[in-house]
């Protein structure tokens, strides 16, 4: 797998960070913090970009540093009807204040660019014997397949994150 | 946030007419995915405008907006497009091993940096757009759909192979270096989509999940 933190990088900081304050005031409140922190993870199939706020940051910590999924019961990549989405060839999905208990959020197939924004997790984990829930307060989710591949990944991510805006950007026109 | 789905469908209707060549009425649609032409976001968008004419020719899209900097500094910038109908292809037949840009590629390349010389020195552009001669930027161009990278005989997976190698060399050594994009209509698109898909209220799992990822290759990165 390569190194795609350097383009990731790019996109976040010319798209969401180096931004005018009045277009900020547009952002969900997780990307209004002063110093933002975000998370990428990353298997053969899929990336996710997801931005961080304080409590979520520290379970996140906690997680990784057991080699654990940032985020257990979010993405399965098989097909399955254990799962509240179903995508595959889709793009520009931006899914928002959904709440999904004992169930995946989200069966991943291929090539295919998700917005999860406000997106709350509840499910069973057997490492800790009970259910755990998370907020995922704004994540980007890509998935690679025939059409995105690791050298246009960028393309993908500048899209999704363009699409976001612009729906930022109508939800307060309206 | 809007749910009409119609901009998204009269473009599709557009891209997929295959007599005509259809990118003057594709550009109308440009105007809804603003943010995927400019480098960075902007706090507000001035001026769009298709067909600007020049003393070269039109140039087919051009959009300025304001942008500002880490230090507060406001700076107005503008970036030009280049538009071929859906209905052209990017690249075609060199050899058995090699495939060379369209002649539609070739002439929106020469038009677009012909135009961009020519607005460097233009008063009345920079006046239009509200721009300094150092903040006229490449957008782009937009051309063909994925179903026409290509126009070959070659079997599919080697076309699709030969494609993204012809297309990583342009962008390598010509694009990237002005900062010129290469989109597709798809791309236009997949950006005018409104989509709300349904959950399926009915998923639910009574088994316990592993906290692993069960990836063989994994990698979480931190940034703070």
């Amino acid at each position: 797998m390569s190194d795609l933190t350097p383009e990731i990088k790019k996109v976040v900081e010319e798209k969401l960070i180096d931004t005018p304050p009045d277009v900020k005031d547009l952002f969900p409140t997780v990307l209004k913090q002063k110093n933002l922190s975000w998370i990428t993870f990353r298997d053969e199939n899929y990336i996710i970009l997801s931005f961080l706020e304080g409590i979520e940051k520290d379970r996140i910590k906690r997680f990784t540093s057991n080699n654990y999924h940032p985020f257990p019961g979010l993405v399965v990549t098989e097909k399955t009807e254990q799962s509240a989405f179903h995508f595959e060839n889709s793009f520009n999905i931006y899914l928002k204040g959904n709440k999904v208990r004992n169930a995946y959020s989200l069966s991943l197939g291929p090539d295919s660019t998700i917005t999860l924004e406000d997106h709350h997790q509840t499910i069973k984990v057997k490492e800790f014997g009970n259910e755990i829930d998370y907020k995922i307060s704004l994540a980007f989710i890509i998935s690679f397949g025939e059409e995105i591949k690791e050298y246009n990944f960028s393309q993908y991510l500048k899209e999704i994150v363009s699409y976001s805006i612009n729906q930022w950007r109508e939800s307060y026109d309206h | 946030m809007t749910t009409d789905n119609s901009k998204h469908q009269e473009l599709k209707l557009l891209i997929e007419e295959s007599s005509k060549q259809k990118e003057r009425e594709c550009a109308k649609y440009l105007e809804h995915c603003k943010d995927l032409l400019v480098t960075g976001t902007p706090s507000e968008f001035i001026h769009q405008e298709a067909e600007y004419r020049g003393n070269k020719g039109d140039s087919d899209y051009i959009i300025s907006c304001k942008t500002t900097d880490g230090t507060g500094d406001e700076t107005n910038k503008a970036y030009i497009w280049e538009l071929k109908a859906p209905q052209c292809y990017l690249f075609k037949e060199d050899t058995k091993q090699r495939l060379m840009p369209s002649d539609d590629l070739v002439k929106a390349e020469n038009q677009l940096f012909h135009y961009y010389h020519e607005y460097r020195g233009s008063d009345d552009f920079k006046s239009t757009f509200d721009v300094h001669t150092n903040d006229i930027y490449f957008g782009g161009i937009i051309i063909g759909t994925k179903e026409r990278y290509v126009d070959g005989t070659y079997k599919k997976k080697k076309q699709s192979t030969m494609y993204s190698h012809a297309k990583m060399i342009r962008k390598r050594y010509i694009y990237r270096i002005h900062g010129i994009e290469l989109l597709t209509w798809d791309t236009i698109l997949k950006q005018l989509k409104v989509e709300k898909p349904e959950m399926n209220k009915s998923a639910k799992m009574e088994e316990e999940i592993s906290a692993h990822s069960g990836s063989a290759q994994q990698n979480t990165d931190f940034h703070e």
